[in-house]
């Protein structure tokens, strides 16, 4: 076997390991999260543990307080695990533990020693954590800008800083501004809702224009860090940079633009991966599939209506806009006739089955949110309306074969209640709760009328 | 003290608490039902944001507050008909509800499963408790176990064995064995405390101090303002736990000798009944934010934070005629008021489906 296709097999048996870990006991996940973190380095490994974070935080107890997990705060929210050149303007696990490391060498010991001592007692305060937290970024950040500044001239410094690792240097940079307005950046965060912040108000601008004007100095790269810190608080960053383009960042007309056109750009860059992903996930479940349409298409509609870009960005934006109309057009054309097909199976329909038929159907009504942004919605009503209208069909058949007691629909009064609880499930899923509630009550009155003894 | 005044919102009362509806619909979902003044039901919502105090809503005008999801249409009208403002009848309604689909098919699955589950329940109670007797009362049944249970040449010296014991007990067979399956039908929801299976309210109660662990876990680990909410929130699990296990001693006192409970079986079939029902009203809710939560624990951390913030002001806060076997005073979570709920009118398609898996939660996992 070559290596390729190890590497192939062993994210294959990765990929099937997600399902089954979600199913195993607590004392099972805890062993199997204990083998793969042995093996963190293998291709794939990193990405199962990722997925699985939201059991683990339940599962593993809290991670201790340690000096390192503080000099990550100010990075938390760019902090990635894929390659960072893959995902541009965040910094990758990889770099900030390169950091860390140099900043724990380069530093004096003696001021560590202090620190750590004031760290200790700080447990459950999280007003004195943030003051050791605020003394610790500014230091380490001077370390680490001294650091980067001497690495131009000294090859030794540079390996000290990222090893053979020289495309890593943006990041460290980005790291080092981080740190150094460690302290505004965890201003901004106390002042924002919590993320995803969906709805971006004045009140967040300002807070968001505060941090950019008054930290960056006039600098456009280190505005670049601190504003790609505040898009990473959004639910579609594209909408933030569409403010940014016309807020007064304190920059030079000219950085001003170097600084939005470079937003932009990363912005278009994540939408492309998103793009990918969805692409990727075509056979995944209808609802997250819904979900990560939504916010590409949200995104999308952001950037087409803030975003002045021309040439090649501009056809990106537009290809990006035709991968946003296909997305929507394949899970509304797909769960339309996923949701037919099961109808013939209706209630007697394996339990998988009809979980998908109703997921299937809650994909197409979440679609019907957002599909109008790339001016979808029509076809988005029009599957839903279809379909509506075999449900109507079926529950005519169904009342029909009721109130008519030779007509009766095959099967115990059991199954027939089943059959009516179960178009009236559909049609209230597909969007019609009073209609379906008359079904109810009509079928139901016929049920208990067919079993009144003659 | 906490920051909502314990007077504004801690209830007197278990009754006055109300037992929870689990609704399906955003807008009612995490609501209470008892009776007014008037004896009129009504449905009692938390406050909206930070408020204090509660919404009292007139049963009859729940249609309304805006579009209810067919089920919960389905489940007010028994609800109404029943006059469904205690634990067990909520259950027997909520089941109903459910076993017809129209919350999902993985909640009527559920609901058959939960039904058969406490019929099996109360046939293994009855049978622990015979068994338990004719090792109290000396009987030899090496001869019947060594026979196919339920069989033909089983069932005649099973009822011999059942005269005997009836005999010793100064009854006759028939009513020994109709004594025993009334009792085991209110000793079924706990079970017995050496029993092989555990009753459902055992099975809640560890359930609810895994939970409390849980919050408090994600609550440490949590740095936004939610965290100290989820530790509070751990808290008031705790202490509830620590009423129940208090309860739960004495069930398991008063059933510890069947022979005794055979003889005066009316006065103790009310006695532990009475047991039961106040474990089950202090335990009540508890098991559907055990549901919502080991289900959310899967998802992404913004669903967790998003249904901490929904489940924080509708926790089964302690009445204060509960807190007497507290050494201190009971904890009354609250979030920031930069966190408040909000109740929206609209319909929440993520928010419904994860009150409806609610519904097919099994606790297996």
């Amino acid at each position: 076997m070559t290596e390729n296709a190890r590497v192939e097999t062993a994210n294959d048996s990765l990929e099937t390991l997600e399902k089954p870990l979600e199913q195993i006991s607590d004392r099972k996940f805890r062993e199997v999260i204990g083998l793969l973190e042995k093996a963190r380095e293998l291709p794939g490994v990193k990405r199962v543990l990722e997925q699985i974070r939201p059991r683990l935080r339940r599962v593993r107890p809290p991670r201790p307080r340690t000096l390192r997990r503080l000099f990550y705060v100010p990075a938390e929210d760019l902090l990635t695990f894929e390659n960072s050149l893959e995902v541009p303007g965040h910094v990758s696990r990889e770099a900030i533990a390169l950091a860390w490391s140099y900043v724990q060498q380069h530093g004096d010991p003696a001021q560590w020693a202090v620190l750590q001592n004031d760290f200790g007692p700080t447990a459950g305060d999280d007003a004195a954590e943030l003051a050791v937290g605020k003394r610790l970024w500014v230091w380490t950040g001077a370390i680490l800008a001294a650091g980067l500044k001497a690495a131009g001239a000294d090859r030794q410094v540079r390996r000290d800083l990222v090893g053979d690792r020289s495309e890593l240097f943006p990041e460290m940079e980005a790291i080092a501004v981080l740190l150094r307005f460690g302290a505004a950046v965890e201003n901004m965060k106390s002042l924002l809702p919590l993320k995803p912040i969906r709805v971006i108000t004045p009140d967040h601008l300002l807070v968001i224009r505060e941090l950019i004007q008054n930290n960056s100095g006039g600098n456009p790269a280190t505005a670049f860090v601190l504003a790609m810190a505040a898009t990473a608080r959004m639910a579609v960053p594209a909408e933030l940079v569409r403010h940014i383009s016309q807020m007064q960042t304190g920059l030079s007309r000219g950085n001003h633009l170097n600084l939005t056109e470079r937003l932009q750009s990363v912005t278009l860059a994540a939408m492309d991966q998103a793009a990918a992903r969805i692409e990727r996930a075509r056979e995944g479940d209808p609802l997250d599939r819904a979900d990560a349409v939504r916010e590409l298409v949200q995104a999308v509609a952001a950037a087409q209506q803030g975003f002045k870009v021309e040439g090649q960005a501009k056809r990106d934006l537009l290809r990006l806009r035709a991968s946003a109309e296909q997305a929507v057009l394949e899970i509304v054309v797909d769960a339309g006739q996923r949701v037919t097909a099961a109808i013939e199976g209706g209630a007697a329909a394996p339990l998988e089955d009809q979980v998908k038929a109703e997921n299937n159907l809650l994909a197409l009504r979440k679609c019907g949110v957002f599909a109008g942004a790339v001016g979808l919605d029509g076809k988005v009503n029009e599957v839903l309306g279809r379909v509506t209208q075999t449900f109507r069909q079926r529950s005519a058949v169904l009342l029909n074969g009721l109130s008519n007691p030779t007509m009766a629909p095959d099967g115990e009064a059991g199954a027939v209640e089943e059959q009516v609880y179960w178009v009236v499930r559909m049609l209230e899923l597909a969007g019609n709760a009073d209609e379906a509630d008359r079904v109810r009550r009509t079928g139901m009155g016929l049920v208990r009328q067919q079993r009144r003894p003659r | 003290m906490n920051a909502r005044q314990a007077s504004m919102v801690q209830p007197a009362t278990l009754e006055q608490r109300g037992t929870y509806v689990p609704f399906t619909t955003p807008l009612l979902s995490l609501g209470r039902v008892r009776t007014d003044e008037r004896q009129d039901l009504v449905l009692v919502l938390s406050p909206l944001d930070d408020g204090e105090g509660a919404y009292i809503v007139p049963w009859k005008a729940l249609p309304d507050l805006g579009s209810m999801s067919v089920h919960d249409r389905v489940l007010s009208e028994i609800i109404d008909e029943r006059r469904a403002v205690t634990p067990p009848l909520m259950r027997e309604c909520v089941l109903e509800t459910a076993r017809t689909g129209l919350a999902g098919p993985g909640a009527a699955i559920a609901a058959r499963k939960a039904v058969a589950l406490e019929q099996r329940a109360a046939l293994q109670t009855q049978f622990a408790m015979i068994a338990s007797l004719l090792m109290a009362l000396e009987f030899d049944i090496s001869g019947l176990l060594a026979l196919d249970p339920g069989g033909d040449a089983w069932q005649q010296p099973a009822r011999e064995l059942l005269s005997g014991m009836g005999e010793r007990l100064g009854m006759t067979a028939s009513r020994f064995y109709a004594r025993s399956a009334a009792l085991a039908r209110v000793i079924a929801p706990l079970g017995f405390a050496k029993g092989m299976d555990f009753g459902r309210f055992r099975r809640l109660l560890s359930d609810l101090t895994s939970l409390a662990e849980s919050f408090q876990c994600w609550g440490e680990a949590e740095r936004s303002g939610i965290g100290d909410c989820a530790i509070e929130a751990a808290e008031l699990a705790s202490q509830t736990a620590l009423l129940a296990d208090g309860i739960v001693a004495q069930f398991d006192k008063r059933t510890e000798d069947p022979r005794w409970m055979l003889v005066d079986w009316q006065r103790e079939a009310t006695m532990i009944s009475a047991i039961s029902n106040r474990l089950s009203w202090l335990l009540d809710g508890w098991d559907y934010i055990v549901a919502i939560w080991g289900h959310v624990l899967n998802e992404k951390i913004v669903a967790q934070r998003e249904t901490m913030v929904q489940l924080m002001p509708a926790l089964p806060l302690i009445p204060m005629s509960e807190v007497g076997a507290l050494s201190e005073m009971p904890t009354i979570p609250s979030l920031p008021p930069a966190l408040g709920r909000v109740r929206r009118g609209q319909i929440d398609i993520d928010m419904v489906a994860r009150l409806e898996l609610s519904k097919a939660w099994d606790g297996s996992k």
